[in-house]
C-alpha cells in the first residue's frame, strides 16, 4: 500500500504563498509502482505550477519506461548504468516539456523551478532518481532503514539545484542527476520534500571521533517504523484508503509540535509491502 | 482522532545557524537619547527573538561597536546564551574599521561552521550609524570590498542611517540590491521589532528565496 500528501508550511501560510510541493503515485501490477515528489523553488513565483507540472507529466514518462522495458513481466531490474541513462533521458524530456509549457504560456522557465524525486518500487528492489534536495529511504525485511540517494546541497542550508537549472551540459549533468538501483527486497520506502527531513532523518549529528557535525542521511527508524506499523494496522482494521489518507494529512499537518511548527511545505509518500 | 496516529518520534538534529553581525555606531554624537533608545531596542530585539522557537535556535548574534576604536563586545552566540550589553557612547567614528572587523568576523565564523560541519545560512551584516566617518577612513576601499563579497554571496549587507548620518557615504557603502535606509527619528524600538520579524523570516527561508522582509514603514524610509 502507498499513502502520500503535500501540506502547506507555516511560513507559506503567513506570507500568503501557495504550497509549492507536489506529489503523485500510482500502484501498478504485481506490487510495482511509481512515486514522485517535486518541491518548487521559494524564489520562483510560479514554482507551485512548476512542481504540479513535474509530477503530472513525470509519472507517465517513467510509467512508459517500465512498460517499454517489460521489467514487470521479466521480473528483472535493469543495471545501474542502463537505469541512470533512462532516468536522465526522462528528466531531460520532462524539462523540455516544462520549457514548452512555459513558452506556450509566455512564462519564464526559471519562475517554474522545481526539484524532482522519483522512485519505482517493486518486490525486487527500488530504482530512484532525483535532482535537488529532499530525501528518500527504504527498509529491508530485517528492519534496517537506508537512504535511497544523497540530497544536493550548496554552501548554504537549503541551497539546491532544480530541474530547470543550468545543469544539463554533458560534462556536468552527472554531478546533479543521481540515479540508483537498489537490488534489495524492500519492506517499505519513503520519498519526501526537505520540509520533513529534520523531523524524520538524521541529517545533522555529532561525530565523536571526528569532533564535528555531519549528515549521516539516515532515515530515523523510530519515526518510520511506527509510521509503517500504523499504516499496516489501519489497513488490517479495514480503514478505507480515504480514511487512511485523512489520517496521513492530519499527521503531516500536526503530527507533533515540531512538524506542526515547520515553516516549509511538507510532502511525504510512504509505501509498504505487508501480508494480505 | 489523535494528531499523531503513527506515534512517530523525531530525531535530534543540530539546527542550522544564521549569523547576524550588528555593527553599531557608539561615537560621541550618540550620547543621550540616541544611545538610550538603541539600548532599549537591543533589549527588545533579544526578547522578541527568544520568543521565536525556531529563530532562537538558529540565530547567532555578534555585536561590534565603533567610536574612535572598534570592539567586538559580543562574539557570535545564540541569543539566550548572553545578556544584551548596555552600550555607552563617546569618541569619533571609525566606521570603516568597524565594517572591516565585521567582514573578518563573518569570514572567521563561516570557516568555523565549515570546520565543525555545521549547516548555515548566508550571514547578514547590519550597520547603524548617525555620523560622518573619520577623515582617515577608507570608505571607497571598503565599499568595493563589500560589493565584491555581496556579489559573491558571502553575506547580505544592510546600512541604516540615523539622524545626521551622511547618507552619501551610506549610499557609497551599500550594495545596489540593498540601498541604505534612514531611521525615522530615533525609532530604534520599531527598527529592532522589524529586525526580529525579519530574522524570523530569514531563518525559515530557502537560500535563493526572494525574501519578502516585513514592511519598514514603521521605522524607516528609503534615503533619497
Amino acid at each position: 500500500m502507498v499513502v502520500g500528501d503535500s501540506v502547506i508550511g507555516l511560513n507559506h501560510v503567513k506570507n500568503n504563498i501557495p504550497c509549492q510541493d507536489s506529489h503523485s503515485y500510482e500502484e501498478l501490477d504485481n506490487g510495482w509502482g511509481i512515486a514522485i515528489v517535486a518541491d518548487g523553488a521559494g524564489s520562483a513565483a510560479y514554482s507551485h505550477q512548476g512542481s504540479q507540472f513535474v509530477v503530472k507529466h513525470g509519472l507517465p514518462l517513467f510509467k512508459k519506461t517500465i512498460e517499454e522495458n517489460k521489467w514487470i513481466k521479466a521480473k528483472k531490474l535493469p543495471d545501474q548504468a542502463k537505469w541512470h541513462g533512462l532516468a536522465k533521458a526522462n528528466l531531460k524530456k520532462l524539462k523540455g516539456l516544462l520549457e514548452k509549457h512555459a513558452k506556450d504560456n509566455k512564462m519564464d522557465l526559471g519562475q517554474m523551478a522545481s526539484t524532482v524525486m522519483v522512485a519505482i518500487f517493486s518486490p525486487l528492489g527500488i530504482m530512484c532518481t532525483h535532482i535537488g534536495d529532499g530525501r528518500g529511504g527504504f527498509s529491508n525485511f530485517d528492519g534496517e532503514w537506508k537512504p535511497l540517494f544523497t540530497p544536493w546541497k550548496g554552501e548554504y542550508a537549503n541551497e539546491t539545484v532544480f530541474l530547470t537549472s543550468d545543469i544539463w551540459g554533458e560534462k556536468e549533468v552527472d554531478n546533479f542527476v543521481e540515479s540508483n538501483v537498489i537490488n534489495e527486497k524492500p519492506f517499505a520506502f519513503t520519498l519526501m520534500s526537505d520540509g520533513l527531513e529534520m523531523h524524520s532523518f538524521e541529517c545533522s549529528v555529532w561525530d565523536e571521533k571526528a569532533e564535528k557535525y555531519y549528515d549521516p542521511n539516515r532515515p530515523y527508524k523510530k519515526f518510520f517504523q511506527p509510521v509503517v506499523n500504523g499504516l499496516v494496522q489501519m489497513k488490517q482494521n479495514s480503514l478505507t484508503d480515504e480514511e487512511i489518507k485523512g489520517k496521513w494529512n492530519k499527521f503531516l499537518r500536526e503530527g507533533n509540535e515540531r512538524i506542526k511548527n515547520e515553516p516549509d511545505d511538507k510532502t511525504m509518500i510512504v509505501g509498504a509491502y505487508f501480508p494480505n | 482522532m489523535a494528531a499523531n496516529d503513527f506515534l512517530a518520534e523525531t530525531p535530534e538534529n543540530f539546527e542550522q545557524k544564521c549569523l547576524c553581525v550588528l555593527v553599531l555606531d557608539v561615537s560621541g554624537s550618540m550620547i543621550g537619547t540616541p544611545i538610550q533608545q538603541l539600548n532599549e531596542g537591543l533589549q527588545r530585539f533579544k526578547h522578541q527573538v527568544m520568543n521565536d522557537e525556531i529563530a532562537s535556535q538558529r540565530l547567532e548574534v555578534c555585536i561590534i561597536t565603533f567610536s574612535g576604536r572598534v570592539a567586538c563586545i559580543q562574539e557570535p552566540s545564540l541569543i539566550h546564551n548572553f545578556d544584551m550589553p548596555t552600550l555607552k557612547a563617546g569618541g569619533s567614528t571609525a566606521l570603516v574599521d568597524g565594517l572591516r572587523r565585521a567582514i573578518l568576523k563573518v569570514t572567521t565564523r563561516k570557516n568555523w561552521y565549515k570546520q565543525t560541519g555545521q549547516p548555515y545560512y548566508r550571514p547578514f551584516v547590519i550597520m547603524i550609524t548617525d555620523g560622518e566617518p573619520d577623515a582617515d577612513q577608507d570608505v571607497r576601499g571598503v565599499s568595493q570590498d563589500i560589493d565584491i563579497r555581496v556579489d559573491n554571496k558571502e553575506f547580505l549587507f544592510f546600512p541604516i542611517g540615523v539622524q545626521d548620518a551622511n547618507m552619501d557615504v551610506l549610499r557609497q557603502l551599500s550594495h545596489r540590491n540593498t540601498p541604505p535606509m534612514m531611521l525615522k527619528g530615533l525609532n530604534f524600538t520599531e527598527f529592532f521589532q522589524w529586525l526580529s520579524n525579519s530574522v524570523s523570516v530569514i531563518t525559515k527561508s530557502k537560500e535563493g528565496d526572494n525574501i519578502n522582509l516585513p514592511d519598514t514603514s514603521g521605522w524607516g524610509q528609503i534615503a533619497i
